[in-house]
């Protein structure tokens, strides 16, 4: 039996702070400034701030929201291979990927809060949701998804935070605060029985992820009245998609992050990279299938809407941003050099980052075309339009989301032991 | 409200629980009952604040009857007065919009004195006593040294501009004039010369109240007519007949057929059988081609055939005479075609129109009955020939039986009531002067110094607005009359309600000649006053800039175009904002001062000690309402003689509260007031009835002879009056020595397919260039938010570019920006775009919202964005009028997208108006177009 | 002077709106065909809610496309700049001269399925007895998903602009005038309801409830709009569909449109 002693929370080579570090930090402060001005334009001016219109209701905070619980749901995803089917090569991040899902869970939360008219009225789907709605499913999914993720990461780390007891600072006390009374680190038999709790709230969380992110997807493909939305593909899409850019994150995160450039590390992050590429090559399958079966007889509603994706004044971010920084750069990184952390890291922030434009491609188009004909010229005015743009305040306060989840992330990995080296 | 309480909702909810989930029916029920409206809820607390006011429009010269309701003392909602029967309740989308004219930024605020340079708008603010006195200084100065007929009194396109007119006869100045003149003079000269009277419409107007069989008053809503005629007219968009928009669908689904003839397939022409895309300015053409088709196939055996009504006969003069005139015609043979004029072949040469489609319009015309051919401002109005348009289409009218029959064609203006009132042209009409002429001390009546009738045009007995600048240039010539031989300047222009300087005539020469300097560099005419609402371009020529109090501020009173004697009150509904005036104060505080500055003509008898208020003043107007006769079947009053004058209210005469006048064939009711008005929901409506011209005793028609004139009475005392003295000159460009008494012919001149002198131009100016009216009125209302929100006819489309601009509202220094930016969106806005058939375009190489040059022969140019459109003709290019190329920031957003927003008005011949009324011609010109 | 005052309003705890009072009509069946609307909704609002269903019969052979329907709605409703329930679509058709141009004026159908009511996450909107779809402005959270499921657009969101703003001003003295949409009171102001709500034709149901016809079809120029209880054969909005040719628009989408258009 192991008890826990007074050791230093981070290995001593962590403590050197790099110039990608300083860069990193940086960096955060930068996009921390930005998003600050956009929270407070929100604060201050509502949803006046946006480019959104009566014609075009939902931009890009929308597609932001999805794009975050995608990463959300494919980062919980791959904890389950772990704690649900023994994937042994990934274990040791594992509780790194419940930390990831559970930030990326806050900041699609935050995200869509920001995007509601009455952000006080939020609760409401609490106390009088409507089962009929899409959408008052996604929050009791959520809801209950959170709860999950927040009781499994505790079990996870369990036994982990015992030993991190003796930690000095904050993380020993939060280490202490969490574990109670418990001083002892788990026998096999308790970490048996633990497990065996992460398994079934992993179990639980499959069908979770799968109903709460295909869920998303049917958020829009359920609503028949648009017809690139309208689709059977769309939970399915939106699923795969969020294994993959979820999976896309954490390779990177993992790639670039893990506290040791051990063996272990090239390991884990070589596995993961060929789990990328396979999630790669199907998201891209769904995409292309999502455009090419509506487009391939030329005929059909979708058909304008889509043609307007590939060649319209924003054909660039379907075809350098999607195609290009989403999927062929990163395939091409993943191929050439399946060996190198490095590009498999780059392939996962790529595919991870831009992946937002995948979103931004699913939701617009939707909506950018009349449901009637010559609506557009009926009644002008500034928010009756047909064309969107983000507006910078718009970008701004994705950025402050993203700044937020960054401080969460930090403060998770600070203060809670997910890299789990200390049960070693 | 009170009914949805909670134990009935729950009544009303089990009986349909069945037909509702468990969902909707829970979150209905927690939402009634929070809903439920009760006693002194705050609903009913806003409803207490709220009032209604019947009132009148005055957003154009429709001027429909309005209900508004305030609340707070703040305007709240405009409908239509359900009780008044011309607009029955409804009202167009300007007339909707009538709060955000009275409350706009754009209006003007208080009264200004100009700064800066005549045209720069630099103004400071001034106090009204300040401004009178300077006014009156000026004028009287003017007075003693030119005289007071150099002064112009503009009243605008407000018909209440009697106070205005008033002031000024008295002062002396026979030179009062209104936008009539500018407006459809052309169009009105056919009614005016064959049977008195203005404006011939359809039989429309529903309800009209009818004297019945038992003796009782009762509102027909029937349509009798049975096919309906607009040739250059547009009445769905360019609302100025209310009725006519209600009328004409109901008459169509009653059976009528609704032809439009017009070169762009217009709102109306949406809803019509039948569209004729004619080629602009001939319509003469067509009108002419009928009535020969009608004449040559007449045949009173054939039941198919009976296109004469003989009976026009009996009521008529000098048929015989026209008739010989205007077959004379046939045998001769066009320049331009070498066809005789006025057959089928010749008019689908000159019109574009196929000869089958003619001689079909003029069988139907002819055959079904009842019928009316209306013809309108621009179609017809605004080209130089427009008068034969309007005395042909006339002539179709009458000889048809048409004319005043139950579903045929009404001359509102023989019709309606009157409000003559005491506008002051009594006193200018009997004042006698003294000029001295060619060293000769003349004696005659002031009258007889109007600029107009004794100048180029003794038939411009409604102005001649558009020929202004000539003479504001160049002086008034009297040639005619005791003072022939006589010239002055003008000296002073007042202007009230009207933008002359952006719609009267060609733009830049109303700029040039009140900006024009003399040689000691002082202004040529030493004053300009601009009394309006808005600030618009003439107001930046003015030297003080009066605000007047708009319509929802002011009192006035209506009875526009029905078809029976209507008169309704426009009550004001909120008092005037800021320093705004009504016209009744402003002048008595103008007649106060010229008081003051020793003018003998004007004392206090005549203006502030006879009208202590507005309403003073339209209770004098009143007392002549409705001022029509006893005429017609179903006789309007079976109980008084026919024949008679009727005076007084409604209500007074189906009463028998009369006195009969039998010497002055006048029955006196109790005098129509104000107040009787506002009592009975702001209207007065007098029966209606048809035939009305058929009363031995003389019906309504109001020429000479109380007969149809087709040997035109009246152009014979135009002839004599101008024996012995040159010719007007126009007269002579068109080939007259004198004016023609009957039949009469004449070319437009901007019109290379009928002006044989101009065929050249077909290829290098290959576009005819029109406008088309869109939901503004002309020059004024751009600004309106709600209005620049729609688009319309392929005119007033949403092609702005995205722009950021400081708002510019108006202060005490004009206008000025603010501090502030505001951006607006591409295609967020409406604004003025050329409508081109998509053939030209393609040919041009042009798309929708290409930039263009629009360049006359005269090397006049105009830009704007170019809307390709199938709803034009291929040839003709469309611009609404007064929407483009606006100079005064007073037009807000508009104002922004001046350089890319075209004006047709910068591109007319500045010397050329109509021959005969001195018309402006809008829509002669021709033009090519250049890619920018 | 007795201006400016007017004549109060009726209240509506003083029954129904009167009926204007015009002379009689010579054919008893040619009447003013507003009254007999306003006579036939008074006669709909003496059945309990739920048996009455409100609807419109718009005449495309009528409307002449001049818009004041929409303005008199934005009138009524007090709708700020970005909202706007009832415009009117203008389609052209063929090249010149075989043209045709329809009007088509576009309330909300108040569906009899409608679209947007389920996907509301917190009940917001709803089905009335009467067939009018309600938005409770107190409850909607702005999240703008019913606008995406309407398929005719018919909903637009209220962003908190002000015709103020377009000069850089305060708002307009008419911005200060509350409307009374659902028979609530509502005055903008800057985060309070109905801003940052859905906001949607509700067929005047306030007006409507009062005796009152809706506002576009008070004003409609061409008298192209019909309006009264759809339960009632005898009522007018039904009986102008005998005999024609009669359309809902995207009837396939199974929503059972409330509202009409007789071709
Ligand atoms: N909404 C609105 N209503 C208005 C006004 C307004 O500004 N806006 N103004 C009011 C006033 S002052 C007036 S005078 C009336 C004007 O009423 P209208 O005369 O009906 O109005 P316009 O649109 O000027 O002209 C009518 C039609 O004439 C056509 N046209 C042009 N040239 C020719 C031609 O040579 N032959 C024929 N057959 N057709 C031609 C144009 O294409 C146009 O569609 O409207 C009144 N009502
Ligand atoms: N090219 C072209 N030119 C045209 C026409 C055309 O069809 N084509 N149409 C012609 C016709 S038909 C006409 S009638 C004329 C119209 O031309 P105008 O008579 O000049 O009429 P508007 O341009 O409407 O300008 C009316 C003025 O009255 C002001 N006003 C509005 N309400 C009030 C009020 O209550 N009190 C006062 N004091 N002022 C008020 C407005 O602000 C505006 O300055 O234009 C003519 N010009
Ligand atoms: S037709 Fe003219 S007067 Fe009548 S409502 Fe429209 S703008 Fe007003
Ligand atoms: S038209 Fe749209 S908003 Fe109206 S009920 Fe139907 S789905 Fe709902
Ligand atoms: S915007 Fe309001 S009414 Fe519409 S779905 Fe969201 S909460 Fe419901
Ligand atoms: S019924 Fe009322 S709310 Fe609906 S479009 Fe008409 S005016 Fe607007
Ligand atoms: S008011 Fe009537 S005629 Fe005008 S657009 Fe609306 S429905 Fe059509
Ligand atoms: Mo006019």
């Amino acid at each position: 039996m192991i008890t826990s002693t007074k050791t230093p929370s981070v290995p001593p080579e962590h403590r050197k702070i790099s110039p990608w570090t300083w860069i990193g930090v940086g960096l955060w402060v930068v996009v921390l400034v930005l998003g600050l001005q956009g929270f407070y334009e929100r604060m201050l001016h509502g949803s006046l701030i946006t480019d959104l219109g009566g014609w075009m209701p939902w931009g890009l905070w929308v597609a932001a929201y999805m794009w975050f619980i995608g990463l959300s749901a494919g980062a919980f995803l791959l904890s389950t291979l772990v704690y649900v089917f023994g994937m042994k090569s990934l274990e040791r991040v594992a509780p790194l990927s419940l930390l990831v899902a559970l930030v990326t869970l806050l900041m699609a939360m935050l995200m869509i809060l920001f995007d509601v008219g009455h952000m006080g009225r939020i609760f409401e789907i609490w106390y009088r949701g409507n089962p009929h709605s899409m959408m008052a499913w996604m929050g009791w999914l959520y809801t209950v998804y959170f709860l999950l993720l927040v009781v499994e990461t505790y079990f996870a780390l369990h036994n982990a935070l015992i030993a991190a007891r003796g930690h000095v600072g904050l993380s020993g006390r939060v280490a202490r605060l969490l574990t109670g009374q418990r001083r002892t680190l788990l026998s096999e038999s308790e970490q048996h029985r633990e497990r065996h709790i992460t398994t079934v709230l992993g179990a639980i969380g499959i069908p979770l992820a799968f109903a709460f992110h295909g869920g998303v997807g049917a958020l829009l493909a359920t609503v028949a009245a648009r017809d690139v939305w309208h689709t059977g593909l769309y939970p399915i899409l939106f699923i795969v998609g969020a294994f993959f850019s979820g999976g896309a994150l954490f390779t990177a995160l993992i790639a670039f992050f893990w506290p040791v450039r051990d063996k272990e590390w090239m390991l884990t992050v070589r596995t993961l990279g060929r789990i990328l590429l396979g999630l790669l090559l199907f998201s891209a399958l769904l995409d292309w299938a999502d455009y090419q079966v509506p487009l391939w007889y030329g005929v059909g509603p979708e058909v304008r809407e889509l043609s307007q994706v590939l060649t319209g004044p924003f054909w660039w971010v379907f075809w350098l941003v999607t195609v290009g920084g989403v999927y062929l750069i990163p395939a091409v990184l993943l191929i050439a050099k399946p060996k190198s952390p490095w590009a498999i890291g780059m392939a996962g922030v790529l595919s991870s980052v831009l992946f937002l434009a995948v979103r931004v491609n699913l939701v617009v188009p939707g909506l950018a075309t009349p449901e009637l004909p010559n609506l557009p010229s009926s009644y002008h005015d500034g928010r009756l339009l047909f064309h969107y743009v983000p507006t910078w305040a718009e970008w701004e306060l994705v950025l402050f989301v993203v700044a937020v989840g960054v401080v969460l992330y930090w403060v998770g990995i600070k203060l809670l032991p997910v890299w789990g080296r200390d049960v070693k | 409200m009170k009914e949805i309480t909670r134990r009935k909702f729950l009544v009303a909810s089990t009986a349909t629980v069945g037909a509702l989930s468990f969902w909707e029916l829970g979150h209905y029920a927690l939402a009634a009952s929070k809903s439920n409206v009760t006693d002194g809820s705050p609903q009913s607390a806003v409803l207490g604040k709220e009032r209604v006011i019947y009132t009148a429009d005055a957003f154009c010269a429709s001027e429909c009857g309005l209900q508004v309701t305030t609340y707070n003392g703040v305007i709240s909602t405009i409908y239509g007065n359900p009780h008044v029967p011309y607009n029955a309740g409804t009202t167009c989308a300007k007339g909707v919009s009538g709060k955000q004219v009275v409350y706009s930024p754009y209006r003007l605020k208080y009264p200004m004195i100009r700064v800066g340079a005549r045209g720069e708008g630099k103004f400071r603010r001034a106090s009204w006593e300040e401004v009178s006195r300077y006014i009156a200084t000026k004028l009287e100065a003017i007075k003693q040294q030119y005289g007071p007929e150099t002064v112009i009194m503009d009243g605008g396109d407000m018909t209440d501009q009697p106070p205005y007119w008033r002031l000024f006869y008295y002062f002396g100045s026979p030179n009062c004039t209104q936008h009539g003149a500018i407006c459809d003079t052309p169009r009105r000269l056919g009614p005016y010369i064959i049977e008195g009277g203005l404006r011939i419409e359809p039989d429309l107007m529903r309800p009209v109240l009818v004297r019945q069989p038992d003796g009782s008053l009762k509102n027909d809503y029937s349509y009798a007519n049975k096919m309906i005629i607009y040739v250059g007219w547009n009445p769905f968009t360019a609302t100025r007949i209310n009725y006519e928009s209600r009328g004409t669908v109901a008459a169509k689904q009653n059976g009528a057929k609704v032809v439009v003839v017009d070169p762009a397939f217009s709102n109306t022409a949406a809803q019509a059988d039948w569209w004729l895309p004619i080629r602009p300015g001939t319509d003469a053409d067509l009108f002419a081609t009928m009535l020969r088709y009608i004449l040559t196939n007449n045949n009173p055996q054939d039941p198919e055939r009976q296109y004469l009504d003989p009976r026009f006969q009996d009521y008529s003069v000098g048929w015989p005479e026209f008739e010989t005139a205007f077959r004379s015609w046939w045998t001769k043979s066009d320049p331009i075609n070498n066809l005789p004029y006025f057959s089928l072949q010749w008019a689908q040469e000159r019109t574009g129109l196929a000869a089958q489609d003619i001689a079909t319009l003029a069988h139907e015309f002819g055959s079904k009955k009842p019928a009316a051919l209306v013809w309108g401002m621009n179609g017809t109005g605004h080209h130089f020939n427009g008068e034969v348009v309007s005395t042909l289409g006339t002539v179709l009218n009458v000889i048809t039986g048409n004319f005043d029959a139950r579903g045929g064609a009404i001359d509102t203006a023989l019709v309606r009531s009157n409000k003559g009132g005491n506008g002051g042209s009594k006193q200018i009409k009997s004042q006698m002067i003294t000029r001295t002429v060619n060293g000769k001390t003349i004696k005659g009546l002031a009258w007889d110094l109007e600029m107009d009738n004794n100048g180029a045009w003794p038939a411009a007995f409604w102005g001649a607005l558009g020929a202004y600048p000539k003479q504001m240039s160049e002086g008034v010539q009297i040639n005619y009359g005791p003072f022939a031989g006589y010239h002055y300047p003008i000296k002073a222009f007042f202007v009230r309600g009207g933008n002359p300087a952006n719609s009267a005539s060609t733009e830049q020469r109303w700029a040039e000649v009140l900006s024009a300097k003399d040689g000691s560099g002082d202004y040529q005419i030493p004053l300009t006053v601009y009394v309006d609402n808005a600030y618009l371009e003439t107001g930046l020529y003015a030297d003080v800039i009066l605000p007047e109090a708009s319509f929802m501020e002011r009192m006035g009173l209506s009875d526009i175009y029905p078809s029976e004697p209507v008169m309704y009150l426009r009550e004001p509904v909120v008092p005037p904002q800021f320093e705004a005036k009504n016209q009744v104060e402003i002048m008595n505080i103008l007649a106060k001062a010229l008081h003051d500055a020793g003018d003998p003509d004007i004392q206090g008898a005549d203006f502030w000690d006879r009208y202590h208020s507005e309403e003073d003043f339209w209770n004098e107007a009143l007392l002549e309402a409705p001022g029509r006769t006893n005429v017609g079947e179903p006789l309007p009053y079976p109980r008084y003689p026919v024949g008679y004058k009727l005076l007084g209210t409604p209500e007074s005469l189906e009463k028998g509260q009369v006195s009969i006048d039998h010497t002055k064939k006048i029955v006196q009711g109790v005098p129509l007031t104000v107040a009787w008005l506002r009592d009975h929901h702001g209207v007065a409506v007098w029966p209606m009835a048809w035939e009305r011209y058929k009363a031995p005793s003389g019906g309504i028609i109001a020429t000479k002879s109380g007969k149809f004139e087709f040997h035109f009475g009246f152009l014979d005392a135009v002839n004599k009056y101008i024996a012995n003295r040159p010719v007007p000159y126009m007269l002579n460009q068109v080939g007259w020595t004198r004016y023609p008494t009957t039949f009469f012919w004449y070319e437009t001149v901007w019109n290379p397919y009928t002006n044989p002198a101009y065929t050249q131009y077909r290829t290098q100016y290959p576009f005819q260039l029109i406008s088309g009216r869109i939901h503004q009125s002309m020059s004024a209302t751009q600004y309106v938010d709600w209005l620049g929100r729609i688009s319309e006819e392929h005119l007033w489309m949403p092609l702005n570019d995205a722009k950021t601009f400081h708002p510019v509202v108006t202060t005490g220094q004009g206008g000025e920006k603010i501090a502030g930016i505001h951006h607006l969106r591409q295609g967020a806005w409406s604004i003025a775009v050329i409508q081109m058939n998509p053939v030209d375009g393609q040919r041009l190489g042009l798309r929708t919202g290409d930039l263009v040059r629009l360049v006359n022969p005269l090397k006049q140019e105009t830009k704007g964005k170019v809307f390709l459109s199938e709803l034009i003709r291929p040839g003709v290019l469309r611009v609404p009028p007064g929407s483009g190329g606006r100079l005064t920031p007073g037009m807000g957003q508009t104002y922004e997208y001046r350089s890319i927003t075209p004006s047709s008005n910068r591109l007319l011949d500045p010397n050329l108006s109509s021959p005969i009324t001195g018309m402006s011609t809008f829509n002669d010109m021709v033009v090519k177009v250049i890619k920018i | 002077m007795g201006t400016f005052s007017g004549n109060p309003v009726p209240k509506p705890d003083g029954g129904l709106v009167p009926i204007p009072i015009l002379p009689p009509p010579t054919i008893p069946s040619e009447e003013d065909i507003r009254l007999v609307m306003q006579s036939d909704l008074q006669r709909a609002l003496k059945k309990p809610m739920g048996e009455r269903q409100w609807g419109m019969s718009i005449d495309l052979q009528r409307c002449t496309g001049c818009q004041a329907c929409t303005l008199a709605c934005i009138n009524e409703n007090k709708l700020p700049p970005g909202v706007v329930y009832r415009p009117v679509l203008e389609n052209d058709s063929g090249t010149f001269p075989n043209v045709t141009k329809q009007f088509l004026p576009r309330p909300c159908m108040q569906c009899a399925n409608p679209p947007c009511v389920p996907v509301c996450p917190v009940g917001a909107t709803y089905k009335r007895p009467d067939g009018i779809v309600e938005i409770d402005y107190d409850v909607c959270i702005g999240c703008r998903y019913c606008i995406t499921a309407c398929p005719y657009s018919a909903r637009t969101f209220d962003w908190g602009e002000f015709y103020g703003d377009l000069v850089d001003g305060p708002p307009t003295p008419y911005e200060q005038v509350p409307s009374l949409e659902y028979g609530h009171v509502w005055l903008r102001k800057a985060g309070t309801s109905p801003i940052n709500n859905t906001r949607k034709c509700q067929f005047c149901i306030e007006r409507v409830q009062r005796g009152e016809l809706p506002a576009c079809v008070r004003t409609c120029f061409a008298l192209a709009t019909y309006f009264g209880d759809l339960n009632d054969p005898e009522a007018l909005v039904n009986r102008v569909r005998q005999g024609r040719q009669v359309m809902q628009l995207k009837a396939d989408m199974g929503t059972n449109p409330s509202v009409y258009y007789l071709l």
